[in-house]
């Protein structure tokens, strides 16, 4: 207690912490019992309500005791709350609790309220002013973005080995294939948003393009999965051009409603057009993807083909087909990646982000931003429209419902919550967003809530995203330069005036 | 009209813009009245006017942010093509037209970095050399080559606006007065022909507008190019401009050279309000005083 005693030694003053323990603990009883406390379930007779007033109970004395906790941290016992909190989080983890939910409540409170401990007692305060927890975050973004050069290609390898390691069974390719899929979704929607600064909130469209691309034409006309993904993105890019030529012209928020308009269009498209697409029924036994077309992987192929274990001589194994589409959705995404980090180096991508910045400003210089535009808006389009047509292939199986306006707002989630323009930001928020729902299956239920509740507290603490943090393109005076890249963003201040007037 | 305004000055060479009757209306209000006026390569030529005269608006009829309600705006390069500016799309006067500008409240790509900021205004160049990106993409040499020369460019503008030691910084970050003068650096990026500076001085202390002054004579004399300014700071206006046009209620009022339209009594009327003593004759002025007293008397 070192830091704390010496600045306020104190007693606690238990009524007015009590009080205020009990009013949060009043709020939290007013937004549990409708959100824990009721529950909407199918009976035989019709809709019935169940209660579960046991875990408002929990819920409501939890929140008591951590908000007691935090006032004390902040009346400079915060030793004694670490100590606590640490043990809440250990008894979480070790003795069983009644529910899955209370579990990681006492978690995940133990240790946001031992972190609020731990900073106090290194900083000798209870709480971080904005500006400084703003500069912080931004501290441990620019780090993650220079590491990311290591930490990247180490990434790549062991995504690249996975499938190889004892732990890759089933379940967990097919996480690391739905993972992948929604990385590649996130850096394609990320040319458009994170780059070109416009709020696509109909992506889905151009994903539902390509996943349909592929099932119509290898429905009526048999063409194969390789000949059908360029074509997807082709067609997926031209429905890109064609929504973006009388939308492009509209700004910010009239902007965002269109797409979000288009991307409702499109299924209802699909949904209404029953002889062509087979309407809400969808399009069941789209064909598995082949071995680029040399060998299949099942187990006996069609005449005239080639086994793919048989080709390599191994034991026949499902897993083969799952591993391919693994690494097929890991060389798409590692592709839409390859794509963005170079063309933010050139001329084009340059223009998105100054358009980004000041789109008024672009045109006194001379830039066209229609077809600056076009082009960010066709080339996220036919990535989705790749997306979409793996989709299509790994799934078998598609209809209007996996396209639905939610996929759109998961996919802007993960570009906004990981931070716009940021590479590694959408990885980060995409293990987040899809990674911890897998994680805790069990714990469905809570899914749209805690998901709720991540967008609140991130819009609160870190409105710019959780890696927002650009490193500029082009250097003059390289990383060691007088004022280098960093005193641009973070130490604004001295250290870049010290350098250049050094010189 | 403009015969009896056209008076303070010669015409020498062929004009680099010429203005001819240009009007913009705004549903019932007319901002720009028949305003007619040239500007030459190689001078500056300075707009000034009060508040609301209608000299941003004639600066966007300008450079393409609108389209006039009635007028010619002719540019003309050296080598003799002719543009027609008022039927260009705002981005094509920058791009074919060569006329760069700034803004009153400055527009700069805050969150990139100011060397960025003047790679950008070099983007027409690029593009064309990264083959629409795709020569980009696969590093051709063509393209490194040229990114190179652009870059030196940018240096070359950085070291003239002193900002050389900041081009890794990002450009919101700047200091006022440092942002003021790498706009002018990101429109001159552009090789202009012509450059529109639409009120640069503003917020810069008496030092900082020296050199502004001197920076925007050294645009003059080296490059050779025409500069239109708005300016409300007329210390800088009447030191450095070549040519003044003065606006007031849309309609151009005076036009000349600074010591013309320094003593002009139409501008001096619109600066100051007119004084009605001075409309009478002294003799009259002097019996003022005995009509007033024989009014009394007689009521």
């Amino acid at each position: 207690m070192t830091a704390i005693s010496m600045s306020s030694p104190r007693a606690i003053a238990w009524p007015v912490i009590l009080k205020e323990a009990a009013m949060t603990a009043f709020v939290a009883l007013l937004l549990t019992i409708p959100l824990v406390g009721l529950r909407t379930v199918d009976r035989p007779t019709g809709l019935g309500l169940e209660t579960r007033w046991n875990e408002v109970a929990a819920a409501v004395g939890l929140v008591f005791l951590g908000r007691l906790g935090l006032c004390l941290i902040r009346e400079g016992h915060a030793v004694t709350v670490l100590v606590l909190a640490a043990a809440a989080t250990a008894a979480g983890f070790f003795i069983a609790m009644p529910t899955e939910a209370l579990r990681v409540i006492l978690i995940g409170g133990g240790a946001v309220i031992a972190i609020r401990a731990i900073l106090a007692i290194r900083t000798g305060r209870s709480k971080l002013s904005q500006a400084e927890r703003d500069k912080r975050m931004d501290h441990i973004a620019a780090q993650v973005q220079h590491a990311s050069r290591w930490l990247g290609p180490i990434a790549v390898v062991v995504a690249l080995a996975f499938p190889f390691t004892p732990l890759a069974d089933r379940q967990l390719l097919d996480i690391g294939i739905l993972l992948l899929t929604y990385i590649m979704l996130g850096w394609g929607l990320n040319i458009v948003v994170g780059l070109a600064g416009l709020l696509d909130l109909g992506y889905v469209a151009f994903y539902a393009v390509g996943a349909y691309s592929y099932a119509l034409l290898a429905h009526y006309f048999g063409f194969s999965f390789w000949v059908c993904l360029p074509l997807a993105g082709f067609l997926a890019a031209m429905s890109g051009v064609l929504l973006g030529f009388p939308v492009l012209r509209l700004r910010g928020d009239y902007f965002a409603i269109v797409t979000l308009g288009f991307g409702e269009i499109i299924r209802i498209i699909l949904i209404n057009w029953y002889q062509f697409t087979g309407g809400p029924n969808g399009i069941s036994g789209i064909p598995r993807p082949s071995f680029f077309g040399i060998a299949d992987f099942t187990r006996t192929p069609a005449e005239g083909t080639a086994a793919f274990h048989e080709m390599f001589g191994l034991e026949f194994s499902p897993l083969h087909r799952i591993i391919f589409l693994y690494y097929l959705i890991l060389v798409l995404a590692l592709v839409v990646n390859l794509f963005t980090m170079r063309v933010r180096k050139l001329p084009l991508g340059r223009a998105w982000e100054a358009l980004r910045e000041d789109d008024i400003a672009c045109a006194s210089l001379g830039i066209n931003r229609t077809n600056m535009k076009l082009a960010a808006f066709a080339i996220a389009a036919m990535f989705g429209g790749f997306a979409g047509s793996f989709f299509a292939t790994r799934q078998g199986f598609i209809s209007p419902e996996s396209f639905t306006f939610i996929e759109s707002a998961i996919i802007l989630a993960i570009v906004v919550l990981g931070g716009m323009g940021s590479q590694i930001g959408v990885v980060v928020a995409t293990l987040l967003v899809i990674g911890l729902p897998e994680a805790f299956r069990e714990l469905a239920d809570y899914r749209m809530l805690t998901f709720g509740m991540g967008m609140v507290l991130i819009m609160l603490w870190r409105p710019r995203g959780l890696l927002a943090h650009r490193d500029p393109t082009i250097l003059l005076h390289g990383k060691g330069g007088a004022g280098g890249p960093a005193a641009g963003t973070a130490a604004a201040g001295g250290q870049g005036i010290a350098g250049g007037s050094a010189k | 009209m403009e015969d009896t305004v056209m008076t303070g000055r010669s015409m020498t060479t062929t004009p680099l813009l010429t203005v001819e009757h240009l009007t913009m209306r705004f549903g019932g209000l007319v901002a720009v009245n028949d305003v007619s006026f040239s500007a030459s390569n190689g001078e500056i030529t300075a707009i000034i006017g009060p508040n609301g005269a209608g000299k941003t608006t004639l600066f966007n009829c300008i450079t393409g942010f609108y389209t006039p309600t009635v007028g010619r705006l002719t540019l003309r390069h050296a080598n003799g093509k002719e543009f027609l500016l008022e039927r260009m799309p705002g981005y094509r006067i920058s791009q074919q037209a060569s006329v760069a500008r700034t803004f009153q409240n400055i527009r700069l790509f805050g969150g990139m970095s100011v060397l960025e900021n003047l790679i950008v205004a070099q983007h027409n160049k690029l593009i064309r050399a990264s083959g629409f990106s795709i020569a980009g993409l696969l590093g051709l040499p063509s393209y490194t080559k040229t990114e190179r020369e652009a870059v030196e460019l940018a240096k070359y503008w950085l070291d003239r606006v002193r900002l050389l030691e900041f081009a890794d910084w990002e450009a919101g970050n700047l200091p006022y007065g440092a942002q003021r003068r790498l706009e002018i650096a990101r429109a001159m990026c552009t090789e202009p022909v012509m450059l529109c500076l639409d009120e640069p001085a503003a917020g810069l202390n008496p030092r900082e507008s020296g050199e502004l002054a001197e920076l925007l004579t050294y645009i003059r004399d080296e490059h050779k190019i025409g500069v239109l300014l708005i300016e409300h700071d007329m210390s800088v206006v009447m030191t450095i401009s070549d040519h003044v046009v003065v606006l007031d209620y849309g309609r151009k009022i005076s036009d000349g050279d600074p010591a013309f339209v320094k003593n002009d009594p139409a501008v001096i009327r619109a600066y100051l309000g007119e004084e009605e003593d001075e409309e009478l004759p002294p003799e009259v002025k002097a019996d003022l005083p005995e009509v007033a007293k024989r009014a009394e008397e007689g009521a």
